[in-house]
C-alpha cells in the first residue's frame, strides 16, 4: 500500500521560460493542498456509434500546475514571496540577507520537482504562482498556500534530492508579539490574518497540446484581520466619518483608508542572526463590516475586510523576509 | 548603449524579469554602491527599481580617443 503522506516538493527559478532549472534551490514538505504536477483535459468526439455511445476522445490540453500548502519557514517563504511578487532587493554582507520582495510586472518562471509516495516523479517547468496565500493565527505557525500554473510537465524516474528540504525557522503567530501594527500602532487583540496576494494569471494556448505562455492579469492584495471588538472607533469612522460622531449624524460615501503605515505586521522567529517576515502594505482600505451579539455569551469579535490599492507613490505591498540566503534566484 | 551609473545601497544586489525580453536580469552594487549598467535591459530592470541616475553616461573609448585627439 502506498503512503498517501510520503510526499515533498522542490522548486527553483529559471533563467528564462523554456529552459528549466538543473537542480532544485529550494525543499518543502507540504502541510496540505496538492503537489504541482501533470494535469490535462479529454474531451470526447460528438458522434454517435451504432449502440448510441460516444466512440472516440481526444486530448483537449495538457498543463501542469497544483496548489502547495507549507508553513511559511524563512527560505521557501522568500521564495514564494519572490515567486508571486517578483522582485527582489538584497541588501547585507552576510547572514542574515534582507530580501526586500516587492511586485514586478513580469514574474519569474519557476521548475517543480514533486514526489509521492516513492511512485510518482514529476518535473514541471515553466510555472509561474498565480495567486499565495499567507496566514496566521493565535498559536499556530504561519502558513502559505499557492496556486501554481505551468506549462510543460514531465517525466522523473527519480526524486530530485539537490536541496535538502529544508526545516526549522518557521515564525509562529506569537513571534509577532508587539509587532502586529494598523495605522502605526500596535493592536495586541489581533488574533488571525489572512493576506491573499493574486496575480490572476491565465494560459495562454497556441498551436501545441500544452500554453505557449502564462499571462499576469490584475494585480490584487486583500486582507482579512480578526481581532477581539474593543471598541467601536474603527466602524464610526467608516460609516460615519469620525470615532466619535455627534448625535444624529448619517453616514457618509467617503471609504475609509487606514492612516499612518497602514498594514505592518513583523513575525521575528529568531534574533541572532534575525529570522524575520515582514508585510507592509500602506494604503489600504477598509470594507463597512458588521458585529453581532454572541448569544452564547463569547466575546465578541470583529473581522475586518481591507484591500490593498496602488496610489502611485508608495509600494503597495513590500515583503521583508531575513534569511541566510545571498540569492534567492542563484 | 553606453554604460550609465546607478546608485544603490553598497553591496545590494536586484533581480527582476526584464519584461521586454522575458529574461531574468540581476545587479549588484560594488562596494560604493555603484551598479554599472551596460545594456538597455540592465537600464529598464534598474529603472523598475527606481534607482537613481548618478552620473552621466560614460564616454566610450572612441570618444576619449576623439576628445584626445582634439577631434570634435
Amino acid at each position: 500500500m502506498v503512503a498517501g503522506n510520503v510526499a515533498n516538493t522542490r522548486f527553483a527559478f529559471q533563467t528564462a521560460q523554456g529552459t528549466p532549472a538543473a537542480t532544485s534551490v529550494y525543499g518543502v514538505q507540504l502541510s496540505g493542498g496538492g503537489l504541482v504536477i501533470g494535469e490535462g483535459t479529454n474531451a470526447y468526439f460528438e458522434e454517435t456509434s451504432a449502440n448510441q455511445m460516444r466512440s472516440d476522445v481526444y486530448a483537449v490540453e495538457r498543463h501542469g500546475g497544483g496548489n502547495p500548502e507549507i508553513y511559511a519557514r524563512v527560505k521557501g517563504a522568500a521564495g514564494l514571496l519572490l515567486g508571486v511578487l517578483g522582485a527582489d532587493a538584497v541588501t547585507g554582507a552576510g547572514d542574515p540577507y534582507s530580501h526586500e520582495i516587492t511586485h514586478a510586472a513580469s514574474l519569474p518562471w519557476i521548475t517543480w520537482w514533486s514526489h509521492l509516495g516513492g511512485l510518482d516523479f514529476e518535473e514541471v517547468s515553466d510555472t509561474k504562482i498565480s495567486q499565495l496565500v499567507i496566514s496566521g493565527e493565535s498559536g499556530q505557525p504561519l502558513r502559505l498556500a499557492a496556486t501554481v500554473m505551468g506549462i510543460r510537465p514531465r517525466h522523473q524516474t527519480a526524486e530530485e534530492t539537490t536541496v535538502a528540504l529544508e526545516t526549522g525557522d518557521a515564525p509562529v503567530f506569537y513571534d509577532g508579539d508587539g509587532a502586529l501594527q494598523l495605522e502605526g500602532a500596535a493592536v495586541a487583540s489581533i488574533g488571525s490574518f489572512t493576506c491573499t496576494i493574486n496575480r490572476n494569471i491565465t494560459q495562454v494556448m497556441g498551436d501545441g497540446l500544452t500554453p505557449i505562455d502564462l499571462a499576469e492579469g490584475l494585480y490584487t492584495v486583500e486582507w482579512q484581520i480578526g481581532k477581539l471588538w474593543a471598541s467601536d472607533d474603527l466602524r464610526k469612522r467608516i460609516l460615519y466619518a469620525a470615532a466619535d460622531p455627534s448625535d444624529d449624524t448619517d453616514v457618509v460615501s467617503t471609504v475609509l483608508q487606514l492612516g499612518g503605515t497602514g498594514i505592518d505586521f513583523k513575525f521575528t522567529q529568531a534574533t541572532t542572526p534575525e529570522r524575520s517576515i515582514q508585510l507592509q502594505s500602506p494604503i489600504v482600505t477598509v470594507d463597512p463590516y458588521r458585529v453581532d451579539p454572541n448569544t452564547d455569551g463569547s466575546p465578541l469579535r470583529e473581522d475586518l475586510t481591507l484591500m490593498t490599492l496602488d496610489d502611485g507613490t508608495n509600494e503597495p505591498l513590500t515583503v521583508t523576509v531575513l534569511n541566510d540566503m545571498d540569492d534567492l534566484q542563484p | 548603449m553606453k554604460s550609465t551609473h546607478r546608485r544603490a545601497k553598497p553591496g545590494a544586489r536586484f533581480s527582476r524579469i526584464d519584461p521586454t525580453t522575458g529574461l531574468l536580469v540581476k545587479l549588484r552594487a560594488d562596494d560604493l554602491g555603484v551598479i554599472e549598467i551596460t545594456d538597455p535591459s540592465e537600464q529598464r530592470v534598474a529603472d523598475a527599481f527606481g534607482l537613481p541616475v548618478t552620473k552621466t553616461p560614460r564616454l566610450d573609448s572612441d570618444e576619449v580617443a576623439k576628445l584626445q585627439k582634439g577631434d570634435k
